[in-house]
């Protein structure tokens, strides 16, 4: 099955070991995965704050690049969702729009429609504790949220419950930046939520969420917000990754953590390949948004 | 227990909804962020009814769920595509009951009919029951300069009158006022005695209102729904004060606005199932009353019926015992032409649909976030209200509402109607963008970002050039990580992206792409 | 009978007409519009009960009834004078508005008015809601009850007041098991001027008046009745 990788401009520059995971868990389910390195970005922020014929010109731009692929899947449920849902309106009645719209899927959609694994006959292991942010765009795409059926299937993975998980994170893009008092309020809400859940890591599938709801943890954390919270900040990962993790294509325990260096860091999960796993650093409550760097127990990483 | 020592009413400078224009959100959200007891009200009052409507819409309709929100929508869209016909066939059988039907292009409009009416009919109080749209053609201190005292009857606009306040939220207007609030206002405006009882609350504004009923000359409503078969008008409240307003005075006025219409009673079962259970998660509203004329004064019944025999037996009206002599209904333009004309895929005209439940007002973040409706500076408030009255008011007094939303979608999934209200933010974004509204520095930034994704080597220069800058700039994290995961932090971002770190951290890129690694992959061990 | 008010101080009808045709796209402004396609050819998707036997319905109808809040008691015809004299008792009611057409089922009440010792309050020349204010109860016959909502529909008429079932603190409404409706839908017979005039107020009653305006908590008896009694006749 030819599958065409469309990585999007922040999991390309933010997150790349979601799109990693994404691609060597698509060829371990038997996927021939391609990348059109001419891809850049689907335009949704300029669709998003009303600059349409730029976006127009961006989405003629992606349906030419993915003209041949008979399957576009991507790490991304808020630009599957802008191929999907606004495409064909920004482009309205253009059949390439149409024809691009039907062929995209967002991953977890694509294994749970498509490829349907059964990740347990696979040997799908991830013993430990998470909990599930679904982003807002899960909504344009259809009722199932596949995330979590898919998460379901691994062996030793326990799903806590996220308080409030269907109100929006915040970030909503240029929103965030412009109305930081209504945006930061949600932020912060959505961070209490999730650290109330006391699990070690969070599973959110759009680096934008992502972005905003690690960054409004660090902040919590950073600023003694938490009363007095001794454990660490959860790491932040995504779908992907955990099924690759979880079967082996790659190493657990590492990735994306917004951990300070007044913050204590995290114990990894699972077995690590490669890198030492981090001392504990005792607490340190700040009131200041910006402490001052801690000199560090670990030894430096390379 | 001692009473607290009543305070004055605060003297506001403003009239909430009725703010200097342009408007903008900055300073009202900043106040909601920081007053928790505000967002403590909200955030509770509006969260409970947003699940129990998603559970008595699971309920009661389970699978077919959608199925009904779309036959409702069609309903209401299928009677905006063909208002002109509807409105002629309303107004014709209307007027056959013995109603008066009167036209009122804009608010002026309404407010002098209104007054007319009122002068004609020698009315001295008057008692209303709670409308929207006569917040928005501000009905009240027309009468009161006129000379008719007059009093609201819905129990939350009662207690927000006597405050001098206005209302937050278009069904359960004073969530942003807590029950010492109202014991105060009832010490000082009706001379009652200091309780904090909500039922001795109620029973004080009971015995206060009906002392009014019996005396009132005037009542006034709006309406839920126009009848077009018959002529009718649908009033629902779960307090009955309407009833009260509709059938106790020698005259009653309705204004509604034009888009209320729809074609035939069978219709109304579908909207009242899809109203109440959106708006109050309950099956119907207690009070469901359908007005068709005034008081009846007699004359023959129509010979035999072909109804089945299991139905009710045709009413024979002979006179009526009671209710108005006089039946005024004034209907509404005041901008709502403009949203018809828009009638394209996408246009204004499916926001007419709006049956004001207020689903979105309860499934909207920001709303939360922002303390209620006050902070939207208009009468009509939450998503519905982002949209609509930039759209009747003109954007560029508003500009700040289509832009103050994620737009995360929950509202147009709570839409009993599917309003896409995502989708008309976006529209009104970009008539703001293509008129020149929007700053020039976004305007600029935005045409620039979208040329360099234009051509990829543009983009690969500008990401390595963005994540040198940011990695240079921030502290370094504590990463168990490769270069793939190595972010580091900023807690400072200069303008004009300082709205992000005010709230949050910003974690920059790590120091490999995805692109990086797609390409070496094949020469590498791969080591994320 | 019209008013004698000057209507011209709104629009002119046809322009405000022509207005909202010009926003259709009409081709000429003053020629009456086309017909409109009809309707989706169904609305039963959004059916929530389907007809069912009459004893069915009623059990259905006190069931949903109750879960509003009102309180129903079965009966038959040949108890109902005892049963409501019983009720009108206990509420310890001495004064009573009524709104029934006139036949067995008001002889029935008021019999139990006279053996409950109740005094019924007569109703007055002009047409105003006032006896009412002193009342007790307000006790009503139903013209239909829908078994899907719980509620019962009432009508005004030369026998029905706008008020007996609103202004005093308790609402008694007597309903046949055979006037019980299946589903919100099946009530629009009723609301169709289809062969007679409609009455000029149609009401479904769905719960005993109420409010949570104060701190979303619950209230009843805000402005209408506190409590709403139903005796259920059954077949």
């Amino acid at each position: 099955m030819n599958v065409a990788l469309f990585i999007t401009c922040l999991t390309d520059n933010f997150y790349p070991r979601a799109g990693i995971a994404a691609v060597k868990v698509l060829e371990r389910l038997g996927c021939t995965v391609s990348f059109p390195q001419a891809q850049t970005c689907c335009g949704q922020p300029m669709y998003n704050n009303g600059f349409h014929p730029e976006a127009r010109a961006l989405a003629r731009r992606m349906i030419r690049i993915f003209a041949g692929a008979p399957y576009v899947v991507t790490p991304s449920a808020s630009c599957a969702a802008m191929l999907r849902e606004s495409y064909p309106h920004l482009l309205l009645g253009d059949p390439s729009a149409a024809a691009l719209a039907a062929r995209t899927y967002e991953f977890a959609e694509f294994l749970a429609r498509v490829l349907k694994p059964d990740l347990r006959a696979l040997g799908a292991s991830w013993p430990g504790q998470v909990t599930y942010h679904p982003s807002c765009h899960h909504r344009a795409l259809g009722p199932d949220d596949h995330a979590q059926a898919l998460m379901r299937q691994i062996d030793g993975l326990t799903l806590i419950p996220l308080d409030k998980a269907e109100q929006c994170c915040g970030f909503g893009g240029l929103f965030a930046v412009k109305y930081p008092d209504i945006s930061g309020a949600m932020a912060r809400d959505k961070a209490a939520c999730i650290l109330a859940t006391g699990a070690p890591t969070a599973v959110c599938n759009d680096a934008g969420c992502t972005m905003n709801i690690a960054g409004a943890c660090r902040r919590i954390g950073s600023s003694g917000g938490d009363q007095g919270r001794n454990a660490p900040l959860p790491r932040f990962t995504t779908l992907a990754e955990i099924i690759a993790e979880s079967l082996g294509l790659l190493p657990s325990g590492t990735g994306f953590q917004p951990v300070s260096s007044s913050s204590p860091s995290s114990l990894p999960q699972g077995a690590t390949a490669g890198g030492s796993a981090p001392a504990v650093l005792p607490p340190f409550a700040s009131t200041s948004s910006s402490p001052p760097p801690l000199p560090s127990t670990r030894p430096p990483q390379s | 227990m001692a009473p607290p020592t009543p305070e004055p009413a605060a003297p506001s400078p403003e009239h909430p909804l009725d703010p200097p224009l342009p408007y903008t959100i900055a300073a009202r959200a900043r106040r909601a962020a920081a007053d928790l007891q505000l967002q403590q009200f909200v955030n509770t009052a509006t969260r409970n009814k947003d699940r129990a409507r998603a559970a008595a819409f699971m309920a009661a309709f389970g699978p077919r769920l959608d199925e009904v929100r779309s036959l409702a929508a069609r309903i209401r869209q299928h009677t905006l595509d063909h208002l002109d016909a509807y409105l002629e066939q309303f107004v014709e059988n209307a007027t056959k009951t013995g109603a008066v039907v009167h036209f009122a292009r804009d608010a002026a409009q309404a407010n002098a009919i209104a007054l007319a009416i009122a002068r004609d009919a020698g009315a001295k109080l008057c008692i209303k029951a709670k409308s929207m749209v006569t917040e928005e053609i501000r009905l009240l201190p027309a009468l009161e300069a006129a000379g008719v005292t007059t009093v609201e009857t819905d129990l939350g606009e009662f207690i927000l009158q006597l405050d001098g306040d206005a209302p937050s939220h278009i069904v359960t207007p004073m969530i942003h006022k807590d029950r010492t609030a109202v014991a105060r206002a009832f010490v000082r405006e009706l001379g009652a005695p200091y309780t904090e009882d909500p039922a001795h609350l109620t029973l004080i504004a009971r015995a206060h209102l009906r002392s009014l009923y019996r005396k009132a000359d005037l009542g006034i409503t709006g309406g839920n729904f126009l009848i077009a078969s018959t002529g009718s008008l649908v009033v629902c409240t779960n307090e009955g004060n309407a009833d009260f307003c509709m059938s106790g005075p020698r005259t009653h006025i309705a204004i509604v606005g034009i888009e209320k219409l729809i074609p035939a009673p069978e219709h109304l079962g579908v909207l009242l199932k899809v109203l109440a259970r959106s708006s109050t998660a309950q099956p119907l509203t207690v009070y469901t009353t359908i007005i068709t004329g005034p008081r009846s004064t007699g004359f023959q019944p129509v010979p035999s019926s072909s109804l089945p025999s299991s139905q009710p037996p045709p009413h024979t009206p002979d006179q009526d015992q009671d209710g108005p002599a006089h039946l005024h209904i004034i209907l509404l333009d005041n901008g709502r032409t403009k949203l018809l004309a828009d009638g394209a895929d996408g246009g204004a005209r499916e926001i007419l649909r709006c049956i004001r439940c207020g689903a979105c007002l309860n499934a909207c973040p920001v709303y939360r976030k922002v303390g209620g409706g006050h902070a939207y500076g208009a009468v009509y408030s939450g998503p519905i209200g982002a949209i609509l009255t930039p759209s009747l008011k003109g954007l560029r007094n508003y500009p700040d509402l289509p832009h103050a939303s994620s737009l995360c979608g929950g509202c147009s999934e709570a839409c009993p109607v599917r309003i896409d209200i995502p989708r008309h933010l976006v529209r009104l974004r970009r008539e703001m963008a293509a008129s020149g509204l929007t700053g020039v520095r976004r305007r600029i930034a935005m045409r620039l970002w979208a040329a360099i994704l234009q051509r990829p080597a543009f983009y690969r220069l500008a990401a390595a050039a963005q994540r040198s800058l940011l990695r240079a700039a921030a502290e370094p994290g504590v990463p168990p990580a490769g270069p793939c995961t190595d972010h580091r932090w900023l807690t400072d971002l200069p303008a004009p992206l300082d709205g992000w770190t005010a709230a949050r951290d910003f974690p920059t890129p790590p120091s490999s792409s995805f692109r990086d690694w797609w390409r070496t992959r094949r020469f590498e061990e791969e080591r994320p | 009978m019209t008013m004698s008010i000057n209507t011209n101080l709104g629009e002119p009808r046809d322009d405000f007409l022509a207005r909202v045709r010009a926003a259709l796209r009409r081709g000429h402004p003053i020629a009456p519009p086309p017909p409109p396609t009809p309707l989706p050819p169904s609305l039963e998707p959004a059916r929530l009960v389907s007809p069912a036997s009459t004893a069915d319905l009623a059990d259905l109808f006190a069931a949903r009834a109750q879960a509003v809040g009102m309180r129903i008691t079965r009966t038959t015809d040949a108890d109902l004078s005892a049963r409501l004299a019983a009720l009108l008792t206990q509420l310890g009611i001495r004064s009573a508005a009524t709104s029934l057409t006139p036949g067995p089922l008001a002889d029935a009440v008021h019999a139990a008015l006279r053996a409950a010792d109740c005094a019924p309050i007569p109703r007055p020349a002009e047409p105003t809601l006032d006896h009412h204010y002193p009342a007790d109860a307000g006790i009503t016959d139903a013209h239909a009850a829908i078994a899907e909502s719980g509620s019962i529909v009432l009508r005004s008429g030369p026998h029905h007041s706008r008020g007996t079932h609103l202004v005093p603190p308790i609402h008694i409404a007597l309903l046949r098991a055979t006037q019980i409706l299946p589903d919100l839908l099946d009530l629009a017979p009723t609301l169709a001027a289809a062969s007679s005039p409609l009455p000029s107020c149609t009401l479904i009653i769905t719960g005993p008046s109420k409010t949570a305006d104060i701190e979303g908590i619950l209230v009843t008896g805000i402005h209408g009745p506190r409590e709403v009694h139903i005796l259920l006749i059954d077949e």
